[in-house]
């Protein structure tokens, strides 16, 4: 049949005429296949949007039948029809007998086979003619496209907003707005699925789940404990782990530098405050973090951190007083050799000049103002190394001087020359020795034969200090106990709350959180205990709990100041009203505060006043009214958002929480739908700091990099990666985003441009001079200028993305392929067919072939290329980045081969890409309006928590063409859609 | 339509549950005492996803089946149904050859008919349903059936899986499915099962806490039934989540409130590792936990998911684990490790199933009235792929419940015949002998009187 008789979007009138030919098929069956292509049509076209709310679209349309007519239809009667048509019906399939409306009709899966069996290349059978490869291709993007349009249809919801409940992230900001607490609301809820555009807020996507509701249940009963205060605030107490309840933990450097602390208190505030002396002048952390007894070094949670740099102290005159006195350290070496070979200091042992030739350079002494006494002096000379230490001690007459030295390896010790100790398995702490001093200056010369990696060198006697070179410091942390996790509770003599357990502690200058913090046991030898790396711990003082103001702001927002307060009824009626209307972000009905007032009062029956108003809040917070977003209409026709409502969305869109208190007062007036006032509250909105909120959850879902800080980068091929690498590496895509957004750039700024943000860390990852001025460093993300840096600019170039499109070893070319047409083009790859061939990569020089060897394999399989070829050549451009993101001009292969990267790839149109810079141009010429437009669909989607549908498509239209207008800046596209019917209607 | 038995019985059933419930069997026995009461039949349930190669094939020239067959690495075993050797992905199994049949050839025909998705089709094993591609439905599975119509323990079902949740429909992280077809979340956390099932109820302030939960409960069910009357008919099915998860917190608070007198089984934890994060840690204490659940007569059927399928750019929490165990020398890479003809997975399969024969072990040395804990539990465990990550042809190993009159030692091989029988017919034959008088489950033909003595 062919139904080029009827128009292809314009409604058909019932027994518009057949015309036979073609694919075509006799008798009855056409009629009946007539009409079914007519009702398809009918169907289809009737669906103008607006129009029928009960019928909907995938967001590409109905374009699809036309081409069925055209150029399907012809191909299947081509190939298929002698065994599938009118004569012969093998399998009992009839192709010309489905319906090819896959979304209305209900043959759906068999063209669902249809295509698995053309893409596995069983059909048509080898020996029957086969399809070009054109043809190929339009048979498999006509099936692929209306199975996605029939699934989606499957899926729709109708072109509305699908009531959903919060995110994770959502529930967490929102509780801690409503609470006024810090706490960890969201764990132990499972994080929320990926939906097919790529989005968490999906509404069809999300699922509720018992585990959901005990899940809200007590989390509102645990955080409700927290925020309401029933007793008087705790006097604040100086804590300490030696001493529970006596007063003060001093820590001096005589003992340990690093500190575990156990708190007895869940509430308020713990003060610490800790004394340091840095030993050089560079930007040093200090933090404090909690965990459980026994957990490792990365399962902390960092509560607070202060950044600091030394300050150089003046010099002082009066040293040295007392008998002995000690200068610094200084240090010589390594040399490669054994114990008794001298290499030079010996000769002359009280010189501390002169070079000393150590594997084939010059070596000199170093003066080492962080080889602490009192701590084991952490060093990797290397296996079968020597390493010489010195310093000198001054004495007001000769006497002896008992001194500890420990250390694990071979070692020997002079005193002005004279050998006092020789020992080839190293020294115990334990076993003082006294060496003889003369009056005035003495040389103690140290020398430490390696066995093994690491060397170690503890030092200790009963001598004045040399003066610092840095000054002391003094900071300030306050943990906010409610935030720490908890102890376990093992005895019975548990304060109320359960303990916390703290952990004090530095980064060294390389910013390695910990690594000396735990391993802390009263009988510390030389080995146990940690090297201070940048600076010591003086003193260390935590005193809590502190409470201010009392009752806390948590607690009298809830138990608001009322003139009722001495009369629990008319009391319980003003809290709940007023809690109820914070937490289901709209005026409360009389007939709700009634019932839940009654609920209430049978709480009150056998609980305390608090308790009772504690219990009711948690069924405010459980209740469908605070979980999801509702917008309640029954009317089957589109109406107008409630000013509530209205807020509710702009919150959720813009903030990823619950609207303020400006927010809410303007709901309240209802002048919110006031188009200047609207303006003026997203132009407000997106200026604010919770704006953050949706730079973060859009970036990151938009570009799928929210599960990025889980990829493990593999040790072995990066050394020295360090996993905060990965988190400055997100920053700076969300601070790049950030800034495009809040200085109003192009969007098209995001595929190119010539600034980016980076920290210390990540500009010497990438190989970037970190400016000179920016002082502060480690935490700090800085505005970096790209122009003299060739290989970065833009998102593509991010370690983010490119560690993305990576499995922590390689680079992953096919996953950094789809990843472009997935998020920058807007058309996800289809999912794979459920049975896949293999590809032929057994034979076993697979690994030495080249990426584009193995690509043309992927692509040789038809079943996978007709999907790969469509995204590997973009992969293909980003093969000068490594997995970590590392610019590199040759590659090396298994074996020692090199081969210079070849990053130009070919287009399944011709199109030539040279690297990325090619790819760049190409998204901004050729596919600007494309990238624009799949810009402005997941941001919509995202405003809306749901897929996109037919429906949507003038709007996104039009959204399209003003963002154009206005120059293609973020903030404009958030205005025009905040105002567009879609966001403004329910 | 087909007619499924149990729904019949639906009414029954619902009186069943939480309500009418017999005293556990514990209480009349007395652990480990021998008695004469007969102990009781037990379900487990447990999946590992993308399939392992078998060595068999459609098409003698295809390559799986050459490099499967040449190294001996497919799953299943060579030789004749009573003489046979396993193939070395169940070698490990070995010490309980005559305790276990390896199956091959079972498949749900309806998820071949309805072109099931392959990573679908991992929802589907233990339910049978077919799961299109464009329909995502799913029905009740075999321990929950088990769980509805027998659980007359503390805990009616137990829904393990390594990665949590209940993920999304076509990549799931549960293998539990309810009466409505509705996904139960798994539980992954050893440490939150361990304080979960076995906190002894003993304070008061528990009982008021139930309480306390049933009040918030019934508020939030009023509200959500005057708020449905105000929502359209696409938002109200979204509200029917969270009115179904209102009744399923009611039953077990109800459940518990049961079962709050009866003396709380005393475990000794401190040989459980439940902080374990490696991999073959993690699936021990996993399969610890399950042991020492059915031991102490706690619960009696339940899945545990051995992984699941990635969604959409997330993958799950195991498929790091292969690299980490260094059997993946090269790359995470699962697509590729799934697609390709290789023996890598396959050696990963074997790594599961020596934790299994760990488990199959643990259970044959907790003794019970007639027999050891083994006899008493039918133990299925399989994937729904096979080689090359496909659908059908499913790879699994039957096991237990000689009580139950289940006959091992056998290799049941179906691939090859004519008319295969179901997989659905391992799980009718399952419900039955667990004592489920059900003539059919999901596309059931009828028992398979090979696997019974």
């Amino acid at each position: 049949m062919n139904a080029s008789v009827i128009p292809s979007h314009t409604p058909s009138r019932p027994g518009a005429g057949p015309r036979s030919d073609g694919f075509r098929c006799g008798g009855r069956e056409s009629k009946f296949l007539l009409l079914t292509f007519a009702l398809a049509i009918l169907s289809m076209t009737a669906r103008l949007p607006g129009q029928d709310k009960a019928v909907t679209q995938s967001f590409d349309g109905p374009r699809s039948l036309s081409l069925f007519r055209e150029k399907v239809a012809p191909l299947l009667q081509k190939y298929c029809a002698e065994c599938h048509g009118e004569t012969k019906q093998k399998q009992d399939l009839r192709l010309d007998h489905l319906n090819p409306n896959m979304a209305e009709g209900t043959d759906g899966e068999l063209w669902h086979d249809v295509l698995d069996q053309l893409n596995s290349g069983a059909m048509p059978p080898k020996a029957k003619p086969q399809p070009t490869k054109s043809e190929r291709e339009v048979l498999f993007d006509w099936l692929t496209a209306e199975l996605n349009r029939a699934a989606a249809q499957r899926n729709s919801t109708g072109g509305r907003v699908v009531l959903r409940r919060m995110t994770q992230y959502e529930y967490q900001n929102t509780m801690t707005d409503l609470l006024g607490i810090d706490f960890d609301f969201a764990k132990g809820l499972s994080p929320d699925e990926r939906s097919r555009n790529g989005f968490r807020n999906n509404g069809s996507t999300m699922k509720f789940t018992s585990e959901h509701l005990r899940h809200y249940i007590d989390t509102a009963r645990r955080a409700l404990q927290i925020a309401i205060v029933t007793d008087e605030p705790e006097r604040p107490v100086l804590h300490s782990n030696k001493t529970p309840n006596n007063t003060v933990l001093r820590l001096n450097r005589s003992t340990k530098p690093n500190e575990r602390v156990w708190v007895p208190f869940a509430k308020g505030i713990l003060r610490v405050k800790v004394k340091v002396r840095p030993f050089n002048d560079e930007v040093q952390l200090l933090g404090v973090a909690a965990g459980r007894e026994g957990d490792r070094i990365n399962d902390l949670k960092l509560i607070d951190e202060v950044e600091f740099r030394g300050t150089k102290r003046a010099p002082t005159a009066d040293w040295p007083k007392g008998e002995v006195a000690l200068d610094h350290w200084y240090s010589l070496g390594p040399f490669s050799g054994s114990l008794d070979e001298d290499f030079g200091p010996e000769k002359k042992p009280l010189a501390l000049q002169g070079k000393f030739p150590a594997g084939g350079k010059e070596i000199a002494w170093e003066r080492r103002p962080d080889v602490v006494e009192g701590y084991a002096h952490r060093f990797s000379p290397g296996d079968k190394h020597c390493t010489y230490f010195s310093r000198n001690i001054k004495s007001q007459d000769a006497r002896p001087l008992p001194i500890s030295l420990g250390c694990r390896d071979g070692v020997k010790v002079w005193i002005n020359g004279n050998e006092v100790l020789s020992s080839s398995k190293g020294h115990d702490q334990k076993a003082k020795f006294a060496v003889n001093l003369n009056k005035g200056d003495n040389q103690l010369l140290v020398k430490i034969h390696n066995l093994g990696r690491d060397g170690l060198m503890y030092f200790k006697c009963d001598a004045v200090d040399p003066p610092p070179d840095f000054e002391s410091q003094e900071f300030t942390l306050d943990v906010e106990m409610a935030t720490c996790p908890k102890q376990e509770t093992k005895g019975s003599d548990e304060p109320a709350g359960g303990r916390r357990h703290l952990y004090i502690g530095a980064w060294d200058a390389n910013d390695i959180p910990f690594q000396s913090m735990l391993n802390l046991s009263s009988n510390s030898s030389a080995e146990d205990l940690p090297d201070p790396k940048g600076f010591i711990i003086e003193s260390l003082e935590a005193a809590g709990p502190i409470v201010d103001p009392w009752p806390p702001k948590s607690h009298s927002q809830i138990f608001i100041p009322s003139p009722n307060s001495g009369n629990e009824k008319v009391y319980a009626r003003e809290i709940l009203a007023q809690f109820m209307r914070r937490a289901w972000r709209r005026p409360i009905a009389k007939a709700e505060l009634d019932e839940m007032a009654a609920q209430y009062e049978t709480n009150r029956a056998d609980l305390e006043f608090v308790a009772a108003i504690r219990e009711t809040l948690v069924a405010v917070l459980s209740s469908p009214n605070f979980i999801f977003l509702i917008e309640p209409t029954a009317d089957t026709k589109s109406v107008a958002l409630t000013d509530h409502e209205l807020a509710t969305r702009l919150s959720y869109f813009l903030w990823s929480t619950m609207p303020d208190e400006t927010l809410s007062r303007l709901a309240d007036s209802g002048k919110l739908r006031d188009p200047a006032v609207l303006r003026r509250t997203v132009s407000d909105m997106l200026s604010h700091g919770r704006a953050k909120n949706f730079v973060k959850h859009f970036t990151l879902q938009w570009l799928k990099l929210d599960l990025l800080e889980k990829t493990s980068v593999d040790p072995k091929v990066f050394h020295g990666y360090e996993s905060r690498l990965t988190r400055d590496m997100v920053q700076e895509t969300l601070c790049f985003f950030e800034e495009v957004l809040r200085k109003d750039m192009s969007v098209l700024t995001l595929i190119d441009a010539d600034f980016t943000f980076l920290t210390r860390r990540l500009a010497k990852h990438y190989g970037i001079p970190f400016p000179k001025e920016a002082t502060r460093t480690l935490g700090q993300y800085v505005r970096v200028s790209l122009r003299d840096e060739p290989h970065r600019g833009g998102l593509l170039t991010h370690g983010s993305v490119l560690l993305a499109g990576s499995d922590g070893k390689y680079s992953h070319p096919v996953r950094r392929g789809a990843w472009v047409l997935d998020r920058l083009l807007a058309r996800p790859p289809p999912e794979p067919p459920p049975n896949v061939p293999a590809l032929d990569a057994a034979s076993p020089n697979s690994e030495k072939l080249t990426l584009k060897q193995k690509l043309a394999l992927h692509l040789s399989s038809s079943a996978c290329a007709s999907c790969h070829e469509k995204f590997d050549p973009f992969g293909v451009t980003f093969e000068h980045y490594d997995a970590v993101g590392i610019w590199h001009e040759t590659r090396k292969l298994v074996g020692s081969t090199v081969e210079t990267v070849d990053a130009i790839a070919q287009l399944q149109d011709g199109t030539t890409l040279d690297g990325v810079p090619g790819l760049k141009k190409y998204l901004l010429s050729e596919k600007r309006d494309v990238f624009v437009e799949g810009f402005v669909r997941y941001l919509l989607s995202y405003a809306l928590g749901r897929s996109l549908e037919y429906s949507d498509r003038p709007t996104v239209e039009q959204l399209t063409r003003q963002f154009g207008k206005d120059a293609y800046k973020i903030s404009a596209l958030i205005q025009a859609l905040a105002t567009s019917d879609l966001f403004q209607r329910k | 339509m087909k007619t499924k038995p149990w729904q019949i019985n639906r009414r029954t059933m619902l009186r069943g549950v939480g309500v009418t419930m017999a005293l556990p069997f514990l209480e009349s026995m007395c652990w480990g005492r021998p008695s004469s009461s007969p102990a009781p039949t037990r379900f487990c349930g447990l999946q590992f996803p993308y399939g392992c190669g078998t060595p068999v094939s459609k098409d003698p020239k295809d390559k799986h089946y050459e490099i499967l067959q040449k190294e001996n690495w497919g799953f299943g075993a060579t030789g004749s149904r009573k003489d046979f050797q396993f193939s070395k992905v169940l070698e490990p199994l070995e010490p309980f050859k005559s305790e276990v049949t390896p199956l091959l050839g079972l498949e749900h025909a309806s998820n071949i008919a309805n072109r099931t998705t392959l990573h679908g089709a991992s929802d589907a094993f233990f339910t049978g349903t077919g799961i299109g591609a464009l329909n995502l439905q799913n029905s009740i599975s075999v321990d929950q059936l088990l769980a509805n119509h027998l659980g007359v323990t503390r805990y009616t079902s137990y829904v393990f899986g390594i990665d949590g949740g209940i993920g999304v429909a076509g990549a799931s992280k549960t293998l539990s499915y309810d009466l409505r077809g509705a996904p139960i979340p798994a539980q992954s956390d050893p440490r939150q099962i361990f304080d979960q099932l076995f906190r002894a109820d003993k304070q008061k302030a528990v009982l008021d806490g139930l309480v306390r939960d049933k009040s918030v409960l019934d508020k939030v069910l009023a509200e959500s039934k005057s708020l449905a009357n105000r929502l359209g008919k696409q938002d109200q099915r979204k509200l029917d989540e969270y009115l179904e998860s209102v009744r399923h917190l009611e039953q077990r608070i109800e459940r518990r409130k049961l079962w709050f007198d009866r003396p709380m089984p005393q475990v000794d934890a401190s040989k459980l590792d439940l902080g374990a994060e490696d991999p073959l840690g993690y699936l021990k204490v996993m399969f610890d936990l399950i042991v020492l659940l059915m031991q102490t007569d706690m619960v009696r059927y339940g899945t545990f998911q051995l992984g699941s399928q990635g969604n959409n750019g997330d993958l799950g929490r195991h498929e790091m684990w292969p690299h980490k165990l260094g059997i993946l020398p090269d790359k995470n890479d699962w697509h590729g490790f799934g697609h390709n003809p290789n023996l890598f997975i396959s050696k990963w399969v074997r790594v599961l199933v020596e934790q299994y024969a760990y488990f199959l072990k643990r259970m044959s040395e907790i003794q019970e009235p007639n027999g050891s804990l083994l006899d008493n539990t039918a133990i299925v465990f399989g994937s729904a792929n096979y080689v090359g990550h496909t659908c059908g042809n499913n790879p699994i190993v039957l096991a237990g419940g000689k009580n139950m009159k289940f006959k091992h030692g056998q290799f049941l091989d179906y691939s090859q015949s004519k008319d295969k029988p179901p997989l659905a017919n391992l799980y009718l034959t399952i419900l039955q002998q667990c004592g489920l008088p059900t003539r059919s489950f999901a596309d059931s033909t009828g028992v398979m009187g090979d696997l019974l003595a």
